[in-house]
């Protein structure tokens, strides 16, 4: 451990070494010689009044790598003593100025002692000659080099005096007499494979000291001595041009050369491990590791998978009835939900191949006039919503002991996990690039402070890990308990009740509790919080800021939780005839309840339309017009008539003291679609009409392939749902009327 | 450090939105996609009408809510004034876009390297501009044409400015609307122009401090203004 620690202290260390040694570079301040970019600070020296600068070479025709003396003259009289001249490969104020960046190297400047480019005077007062010696690029081309008079400032360098520059030619026209370079083998732009012969005719008037073989800017071999010939596997490299170059050098120095190109074209054998390869290798991984912690846990798993199959009761029985098994009804929903994952498979292929422009988002504002969000957004809010009150029921049947409701805390536990993921899988179906997700995590500590959207990532994040593990651990009992009596699942409970002690139960419980006070707290943050902040924080558009949006959405998440929680309680017990289990009087209270948050809503909504309607902005008040008179009249009256109506059944029929079931869940459906009706309130027609008044009203009408995709999230929810009640128990057994704990499993004790 | 800013006569503007083209030219934006734009709008009730022209592009807030509510870090605003997207980055949730009470983030709702003006098919970009290929400051910052799923909008033309180039739509204006510079050099064009006239900012009641200073008499809140343009299906990507 301490090995660890001080290896990242010294890790550590190192990094920030690295941070504080300066690195090099061009210098900026035009003080004494040095390297210069274009603008020298504010340091300059002023201009040389009047006074011209005149360069000079002995040959402007250079081979690769040559070494050339160029002369600068300045003639005339200078306003100060101090001079700086220099020597530049491009006229723009841009730092790749300084020779260097066009592949020169000066080996001599002025000073004699030097390598720079800039070189200052402190005593000048008249005619002076300076001399630099550079080396030529090593790639053919013209290079233009400059010398001028030092002066400039801040981003503003001035190119009073300089002069008009030297083009060089590197390359052609070489020296007379020097090596000249036939390449007869390979053909230029020849296609090539397995060997290739390259031969070269090299001719020289002074004797050849030696040939270099290039291929692609790099070295391959040098000879000296003929035959200039090489045997190139060409298998060392990739199919494709490739650039070859032979270079000559005779004992002069002077040298010639020669540039072509090839094609490799070699028939490439497959050198990939074959699918079935990695599926065994895989599996034998898998066996390994398996045999090894059987080996490792053998007394326990044998124990464990020993035990003897006892029989269940006949409650037990009814209670497990999706377990034991399956009606054509259910089939039926699986193969309707699987066509609904299907859908949304294909179509979210179309939409990433295509990009977003197969949806009706478009820009907001000109020339577009669309809504940047749409109903991904819509499903997303919606999806959140009803994950809370899932879990809110369940973690308030635990705090504050609402036994009556336990029977369908799990379901409401179930519900909430699986529309969570799917609000997930909305933002990531909504975004351009879902495949730089991971970038909201590498910057996270950056964008936390200010980025709500991060926010949510947050809170989302610890919602859904809470909500897993408090499912999982109040599942362990149960779980335990049918382990012996399940034979079908006795490996795969095994495997979920790793560390399963017969005295667990207290803990489980203690640890429950508190997960579940937190849940209560965190839905404050995320349904009545990061949610309504999303949009409640945002002043550029109308209609969305201001402090109503949390006690808005609060209400809207948990009434359309608890609308969720008794359609899929009501269908669930009609499916396994469990009316003996569910009472119809947790109906009763969920439906009354309902009815209490529905008006709720509806109340803050009157607050909302007022303040929009009264004395606010123009910008605010255009929206509100659109949703009460103008375009999106059509869904808003329904959907408060919608809101009206449920509550009007519910609390009447509370009042009344007379209760239907069927009515009960076909109001909760009411709500379910009226609320996400009302989401789309939210979002689009602020989107559609902006804050500046100059824009004209925007459209937006969502394609089939977001219906597809919002009607895909469901069918992926419902196939979750059917999955998990096809693989664990979706009452709790333990719990349950008419099973007694005292028939539980001591084997283990 | 500099600190850049423009100043736009609307007392000079003629609505020619030559500064539109010009913008679409160097940045190589694709359809339906105008980082800078410019308002036709009817201002005042008949007879007393009047047709008014706004050029718009990215206001380049100091306190600028886009770079706020990115969730990545993608869109930033630089010492020297300008808010730009990295493309490397951006993740395309858009929103910056929605934070924006400018309306000037522009999506790459497909693949921005078809389908301009012109379709040009698979062959590719009309041309290519090396410029936008360079990172400044570190960052893949300049240009229209990179990814699909991205977001982009005004840079000031950034590629420009490291070569001491005005942005495009400033350079190309035929009767000098705009002027563009240093806002902290008391002798800059714009440091000028706003000194010299009466001027006004777009929605400043919200604090985003924008860098985009309009010349003439500010909007009257009095009076009606109707916009005249509404080419939805023309400019579709």
């Amino acid at each position: 451990m301490r090995k660890l620690l001080t290896f990242f202290a010294l890790a550590i260390l190192c990094v920030a070494a690295v941070g504080i040694i300066p690195t090099g570079g061009a210098l900026k301040g035009g003080v004494e010689s040095g390297i210069q970019q274009y603008d020298c600070g504010s340091s300059c020296h002023v201009t040389l009044g009047g006074a011209t600068i005149t360069m000079s070479a002995p040959s402007l025709n250079l081979t690769r790598g040559q070494s050339v003396t160029i002369t600068v003259t300045v003639s005339g009289s200078n306003s100060g003593p101090i001079l700086g001249v220099m020597l530049v490969s491009l006229l723009d104020p841009v730092a790749a100025s300084v020779p260097s960046a066009a592949g020169w190297t000066i080996t001599a400047d002025p000073s004699g002692s030097g390598t720079n480019n800039y070189y200052e005077m402190t005593n000048y007062a008249g005619d002076t000659s300076l001399q630099w010696t550079l080396t030529a690029p090593q790639s053919d081309g013209t290079y233009t080099l400059y010398a001028r008079v030092h002066h400039g400032g801040g981003s503003e360098p001035q190119y009073e005096n300089y002069d008009l520059g030297l083009a060089f030619v590197v390359g052609a026209g070489t020296v007379p007499g020097a090596p000249s370079v036939v390449i007869t083998s390979p053909l230029d732009g020849a296609t090539v494979q397995d060997t290739m012969v390259v031969d070269a005719t090299i001719q020289s008037s002074a004797a050849i000291a030696y040939v270099l073989l290039m291929i692609d800017d790099v070295v391959v071999d040098n000879k000296s001595t003929s035959p200039f010939r090489w045997d190139v596997d060409t298998l060392n490299y990739s199919n494709g041009v490739h650039a070859l170059n032979v270079t000559a050098y005779d004992v002069d120095g002077n040298s010639g050369f020669k540039n072509i190109t090839f094609n490799v074209n070699n028939v490439v054998e497959k050198k990939e491990i074959p699918t079935w390869v990695w599926i065994a290798a895989g599996g034998a991984v898998v066996i390994v590791a398996g045999i090894v912690s059987a080996l490792f846990l053998r007394k326990r798993l044998k124990a464990m998978l020993e035990g003897e199959a006892k029989e269940l009761s006949a409650t037990e029985r009814g209670l497990l009835a999706p377990l034991l098994r399956t009606k054509p009804s259910g089939y039926a929903l699986l193969v309707l939900s699987g066509l609904g994952a299907a859908l949304f498979a294909t179509m979210w292929y179309v939409q990433m191949t295509s990009g977003l422009v197969v949806t009706g988002m478009r820009d907001y504002g000109m020339p577009l006039r669309g809504s940047p969000w749409g109903i991904y957004i819509v499903n997303f809010i919606w999806f959140v919503g009803i994950a809370h009150g899932g879990i809110v029921m369940s973690a308030a049947i635990r705090v504050i002991r609402l036994e009556k409701y336990k029977p369908i805390a799990r379901m409401a536990e179930l519900l909430t996990v699986v529309t969570l993921l799917m609000a997930g899988l909305s933002i990531v179906m909504d975004m351009g690039r879902p495949d730089r997700l991971f970038k909201m995590i590498i910057y996270y500590a950056d964008r936390v402070p200010s980025s709500p959207l991060v926010w949510d990532l947050t809170v989302i994040m610890i919602y859904i890990t809470l909500s897993v593990i408090y499912l999982y651990l109040l599942m362990r009992e149960d779980l335990a308990y049918l382990r012996t009596r399940l034979p079908r699942f006795r490996i795969l409970y095994t495997l979920l009740l790793f560390g399963y002690r017969e005295n667990e139960k207290e803990k489980i419980e203690r640890i429950a509790w508190w997960i579940a006070l937190t849940l209560l707290v965190i839905v404050f943050l995320l349904s009545g919080g990061v949610i309504p902040w999303l949009f409640g924080l945002i002043a550029a558009q109308a209609g969305w800021f201001g402090a109503i949006q949390g006690p808005m959405y609060l209400a809207a998440a948990l009434s359309s939780a608890l609308a969720a929680i008794i359609v899929t309680a009501a269908v669930m017990r009609k499916a396994f005839h469990w009316e003996a289990h569910i009472d119809i009087s947790i109906f009763r209270g969920m439906g009354t309840a309902l009815s209490v948050l529905v008006i709720l809503y509806l109340w803050f909504t009157l607050h909302e339309q007022l303040t929009m309607q009264y004395a606010a902005p123009s910008s605010e008040h255009d929206i509100s017009d659109a949703m009460l008179f103008g375009s999106y009249a059509p869904f808003y009256w329904p959907v408060i008539a919608m809101m009206l109506g449920t509550f009007g059944y519910l609390a009447g029929s509370a009042l009344a003291k007379r209760f239907s079931l069927v009515g009960t869940v076909a109001a909760s459906a009411v709500v379910l679609v009226a609320f996400w009706l009302k989401r789309f309130l939210i979002v689009v027609p602020s989107l559609t009409h902006p804050r500046l008044e100059l824009y004209p009203e925007g459209i937006y009408v969502p394609t089939w392939v977001e219906y597809s995709l919002v009607a895909g999230t469901i069918g992926i929810a419902v196939f979750l749902i059917l999955l998990f009640i096809k693989l664990f128990p979706v009452m709790e057994i333990k719990e349950a009327k008419g099973v007694s704990n005292e028939s539980g499993d001591k084997r283990e004790a | 450090m500099v600190r850049y800013a423009m100043a736009i006569d609307l007392t000079r503007c003629m609505g020619c939105r030559a500064c539109v083209e010009a913008c679409k030219v160097e940045n190589n934006t694709p359809q339906g996609i105008f980082w800078m734009w410019v308002f036709r709008y009817e201002e005042g009730n008949y007879p007393n009408s009047k047709i008014r022209y706004m050029p718009r592009p990215c206001q380049h807030c100091d306190n600028a809510p886009c770079t706020k509510v990115c969730p990545v870090g993608a869109r930033f605003k630089r010492e020297d004034g300008l808010v730009l997207t990295d493309v490397n980055r951006c993740i395309g949730c858009r929103y910056c876009e929605v934070a924006c009470p400018y309306g000037v983030n522009y999506f790459n709702w497909k693949k921005p390297w078809k389908n301009q003006y012109y379709d040009w098919g698979e062959e590719g970009l009309p041309y290519r501009n090396p410029d936008h290929e360079i990172e400044y400051e570190g960052r893949l910052v300049s240009g229209g044409n990179h990814f699909v799923g991205v977001m982009g909008k005004c840079t000031f033309c950034v590629h420009r400015l490291v070569k001491g180039l005005k942005p495009a739509c400033v350079a190309n204006c035929p009767v000098n609307v705009f002027s563009f510079g240093d806002l902290d050099d008391p002798n800059s064009e714009v440091s000028k122009a706003i000194a010299d006239k009466n001027h006004f900012r777009l929605q400043v009641e919200l604090g985003t401090e924008p860098k985009v200073y309009y010349l003439g008499a500010p909007l009257d809140p009095r009076v009606l203004r109707r916009p005249l343009d509404s080419t939805r299906e023309e400019v579709n990507p």
